[in-house]
């Protein structure tokens, strides 16, 4: 048996190490030109994490802040992406295509957790099912390239999906801890968690009740002590740390007006609009295509026959799966937050369950309804998936050209490899910085060696190359150059004079 | 039949939430138009464009279906021409509709509060209310439709089932399209004939409906924009543009964007009525079907729907598909691509109820008490404080109007008085119901108008946006009602003399009496 284990165990591991290697190929195709720019948020988050991961201080000169600001205390970053990315930098250097492929994992590692999740659940079948319907979410592949917080929750929720269904099998105390664990760390991955952990708490305390309601009272109540306990440090920590983070913590900066009942209630239901889950996706061009839901539209009936199914059976773990899914933006009306998707990535998970239990459902069809569901669906699926993937990686990036920052990137790769290759002596125009100063800030921190500062009307200097705007450019068209065709590019002097 | 002494009561409150207050929602230029065009008909047996007793009316958007037209009448005939001969009609047959409801949820279970709190939510449904109170087909096909349910499932006989079945073809077009399906989901084969029946009334609505050329022109021009109009964004002959424009074969195109087409985009659309803010949240921010702030149901009633979804899903009876209906109604919405017909979420209305009242029966009665008690506040606060709604609806539901036309009446008696057709969209069809004007005075001679507009409403003359002003000659005296954009032109080339002016439920000034300039 242990052998028959042992088997299974390291088929699994072969399965997730190709799994990993191929996923990150298929995720990280495009990573820098798809979106076109760098993101204000995403400058900032690596900005501070190349900081940090040099001299342990972030650009406020705080020694390994456990928030990080952005935007002069206007913006605060949450530490789980901020650190992960501080790891990678630290382990490979201040890269680009590193600050984005740091979503790359997090995706990787959701997937690798929904997978066992699943089969926690109903066994192998449904785990490469849930992994199936995971992986062909519009919206991971649109986190997956921004290095933005919005995707850390998800394994952290999957986590303690993971940890409740193994308590619902094995009723092992470890599990109640750990449950409480990674949602309490979950509270430190993305701001939104902060409305959506009260429900989580709540349906987790539920779930426990429920599932030793035949025992007696103080049993109950110790069980849900354990979990509570553990998952109580995190909100009192965060508490007990406000006076050195209030911004983070509080948003004194950002007051927010009492919503009215309107507004709490439509915040709220607008989450479920099947043409903004299905058809159109975020609100802001940053997070979707505008021609693709958050999830697939061909996993539509699965969705729905999922959520039919479920409502027909009495498995409470099933039961929470989907009272998670259409509890977790009740507190959504306190932010205003209408049709943001980026938002509600916490759906991702109890969705991708119940759409992967509407197709198992579907498999126990008489064989004739089976055989062309599937292949109906299947097909309509791979179909959806290509062409969002198609439009996502050539089409998207055209679109939305102007709502992103200038690909700054391209200006000092090749700055860079002059550097390198040639010896140049690297320059920056002084009033460069003033047109995306964060996102150059950023990309300094990528750049090998230290950029001089260059006015214009000083002479360009030799054996130098100099990051300027496409105003010196037009001036100085008689030294060679370098046009990216965005408003800057470079001016190089390979002479070994100066050029006035 | 010995009734409920609640049920009564619900019924009186409902009808007393309809009546009051009377004179809102005001009329738009198309209620307007139908109030006066029920006094036409109830006075001379002519509609406002001097055609007797017609079968298909003009409309400033399609064309109208008689049943409407003729309840107006009734109506006016009895108490005339005012809000309560043009509204109580449609507030009877609505208080009718509670009852109706009544009677449905005790074919599905006898218990008393399943079979009140059912009668009870229609009667507090504040899209409902709304319609009530304001001539239109909607709340006249919602009853139908409720009472054609009954009558089907308690097998009634196949003569009162034609009757009603009649009636709902001369209420809406929309009818053409769902009554054969709501017949067959209804009955489910037990009763072919009744089937077989809607098939024949059906077919003879098309044929009536197509035997009127203009109906024709309504049908293709309302229902095929997705063929038709090249400004729709996924409309076939769009994307056979983009096609021809690529230099693609033109098999190609046939094959690629076909009648087929209105499976994929339709479906995408109709997809968009199953949102939960149209019947939770907010329905129609317009003011024009709803209380601007109220979705089809209030708030708080989303748990008792989602518990009664719950419950039916796992019942094993017929009442699971009541869930039906509400996918069925929004069926035409496919056709009507790319516009959001929201008229077609109200007609499940009653079915919705039941689906709620289901889940109130399991519900512990603290809980059923304290969902009620939510209920009634939010729903008195919306309906019975008109001033937001009102200048929210200030050129849809333009109230602030009756004043205007009643000066610009008065002036018309004596001097040629001109009218910017701006001021709000077809502003005729409000001077005609706010004034004591003549119906014999605005006849024309049109055997089959569609779209109709009228330029000359008795000796009111209106403007188009394309008029050329200039100076008054010594003997000529003409007063004008223009509009900012009109004032803008006369001021282009002379200095205009401006007598009053008359601004909207939001204090802005809307009209400019002027009274030194004459027209070209």
């Amino acid at each position: 048996m242990n052998t028959f284990h042992g088997i299974v165990m390291n088929k699994l591991v072969i399965f997730f190490l190709a799994f990993f290697i191929l996923g990150f190929l298929f995720f990280s195709f495009r990573i820098t030109d798809v979106p076109p720019g760098i993101n204000g948020d995403e400058a900032a988050i690596g900005y501070n994490a190349a900081l940090v991961a040099k001299t342990g201080h972030d650009s406020s000169g705080r020694f390994l802040p456990l928030f990080v600001s952005a935007f002069d205390l206007t913006d605060w970053k949450q530490p789980i992406t901020f650190y992960s990315t501080v790891l990678a930098f630290k382990l490979f250097g201040p890269t680009f295509i590193l600050l984005r492929e740091v979503s790359v994992v997090f995706v990787l590692i959701s997937a690798i957790l929904i997978f066992l999740l699943g089969r926690e659940l109903m066994g192998l079948k449904f785990a490469f099912i849930s992994l199936f319907i995971f992986i062909t979410i519009p919206s991971v592949l649109i986190q997956s390239h921004l290095a933005l917080e919005n995707i850390a929750p998800v394994p952290f929720t999957i986590l303690w999906l993971l940890m409740l269904a193994k308590y619902k099998n094995t009723f092992k105390q470890k599990f109640l801890y750990l449950g409480g664990l990674f949602l309490g760390i979950d509270l430190f991955s993305y701001s939104a968690v902060r409305i959506i952990f009260p429900i989580f708490c709540l349906l987790s305390i539920g779930f426990v009740y429920y599932l030793n309601r035949k025992k007696n009272f103080r049993f109950k109540i110790c069980s849900i002590l354990k979990f509570s306990v553990i998952v109580a440090i995190f909100p009192f920590f965060m508490l007990a740390i406000k006076d050195q983070y209030p911004g983070a913590i509080l948003a004194y900066n950002r007051p927010h007006g009492v919503p009215t009942y309107q507004e709490f209630v439509i915040s709220y239901i607008s989450s479920y609009d099947p043409s903004f889950l299905f058809i159109q996706g975020d609100s802001t061009p940053y997070h979707s295509t505008g021609k693709q839901g958050v999830f697939l539209l061909a996993t539509l009936p699965l969705f729905v026959f999922g959520i039919w199914r479920i409502a027909q059976r009495k498995d409470p773990f099933l039961i929470l799966i989907l009272l998670t899914f259409l509890l977790t933006p009740a507190f959504y009306g306190l932010a205003a937050s209408i049709h943001r998707g980026s938002r509600l990535l916490s759906l991702l998970p109890t969705f991708t369950i119940i759409t992967s239990f509407g197709a198992v459902e579907l498999f126990k069809l008489k064989k004739f309804w089976k055989n062309l569901a599937i292949f109906i669906i299947c097909g309509l699926i791979i179909l959806n998936y290509l062409d969002f993937t198609r439009d996502y990686f050539y089409d998207y990036p055209n679109r939305v050209k102007s709502e992103f920052a200038k690909p700054y990137q391209l200006v000092f790769e090749k700055a860079g490899q002059l550097v390198k290759s040639d010896d140049f002596t690297p320059y920056i125009q002084s009033d460069f910085r003033g047109q995306n100063e964060i996102a150059i800030d950023f990309f300094e921190q990528t750049f090998p060696g230290n950029l001089k500062s260059w006015k214009e009307g000083q002479a360009v200097p030799a054996g130098s190359v100099i990051i300027v705007s496409d105003y010196i450019l037009a001036k100085k068209k008689e030294i060679p150059q370098f046009n990216t065709g965005e408003g800057f590019g470079l001016l190089i002097n390979q002479t070994k004079n100066a050029i006035r | 039949m010995q009734l409920d002494k609640l049920l009564i009561l619900i019924l009186l409150i409902a009808f007393l939430v309809r009546i009051f207050p009377l004179g809102f929602p005001s009329f738009t230029s198309d209620e307007a138009r139908v109030a006066f065009r029920g006094y036409s008909l109830a006075t001379s047996g002519k509609d406002e464009l001097g055609r007797s007793f017609p079968l298909f009316f003009n409309s400033s958007t399609d064309y109208q279906f008689p049943l409407v037209s003729y309840l107006t009448a009734a109506g006016e005939l009895v108490f005339g021409k005012n809000d309560l001969g043009v509204r109580i009609p449609f507030i009877l047959i609505s208080t009718l509709l509670v009852f109706v409801t009544y009677k449905i949820a005790e074919f599905f279970n006898n218990n008393r509060l399943f079979k009140l709190s059912s009668a009870f939510l229609v009667a507090s449904n504040p899209v409902l209310i709304f319609l009530s109170k304001i001539p239109n087909e909607i709340i006249v096909l919602t009853t139908l439709f409720a009472w054609l349910f009954l009558l089907l499932v308690k097998q009634q006989k196949l003569m009162i089932i034609a009757v009603v079945m009649i009636l709902t073809v001369l209420t809406s077009k929309l009818s053409l399209f769902f009554l054969i399906p709501f017949t067959y989901l209804t009955l489910f084969k037990q009763k072919k004939q009744a089937v077989i029946l809607a098939m024949i009334i059906v077919a003879l609505g098309l044929i009536l409906f197509f035997s009127n050329e203009q109906a024709r022109r309504s049908f293709i021009e309302n229902n095929f924009s997705l063929f038709s109009d090249v400004t729709v964004k996924n409309g076939i002959d769009k994307l056979r543009g983009y096609g021809y424009e690529a230099g693609w074969p033109k098999f190609i195109d046939f094959v690629l964007f076909n009648k087929l087409h209105y499976l994929s985009i339709g479906l995408l659309h109709w997809l968009s009525y199953f949102s939960p803010v149209l019947y939770s949240g907010q329905l129609d921010p317009s003011g024009l079907l709803n209380y601007f702030s109220l979705g089809a149901w209030t708030k708080i009633l989303i748990i008792p729907f989602l518990l009664g979804l719950l419950h039916l899903i796992r019942a094993k009876t017929n009442a699971k598909f009541l869930i039906g209906y509400a996918v069925l109604f929004t069926f035409p919405a496919l056709f009507n691509y790319p516009k959001l017909d929201l008229t077609l979420i109200i007609l499940s209305m009653p079915f919705i109820a039941l689906v709620m009242s289901f889940s109130l029966l399991k519900l512990n009665r603290l809980a059923v008490i304290l969902i009620f008690c939510i209920v009634i506040p939010e729903l008195f606060l919306n309906i019975y404080d008109v001033v937001p709604q009102e200048k929210n609806s200030v050129d849809l539901r333009p109230n602030w109007v009756s004043g205007l036309v009643t000066n610009i009446d008065q002036t018309a008696k004596s001097e040629t008085t001109l009218v910017s057709d701006d001021i709000v969209s077809d502003i005729g069809p409000l001077i005609e119901w706010y004034t004591n004007f003549n119906p014999q005075d605005g006849f024309e001679q049109l055997k089959s108008p569609y779209k109709f507009t009228q330029y000359q409403i008795g000796k009111v003359r209106l403007l188009g946006a394309q008029q050329i002003f200039t100076t008054c000659g010594i003997e000529e005296k003409i007063i004008i009602y223009a509009s900012p954009r009109d004032l803008k032109k006369i001021k282009r080339d002379f200095k205009p003399i401006i007598d009053s002016t008359y601004s909207d439920s939001n204090n802005k000034i809307r009209v400019y009496k002027i009274t030194n300039t004459c027209i070209r």
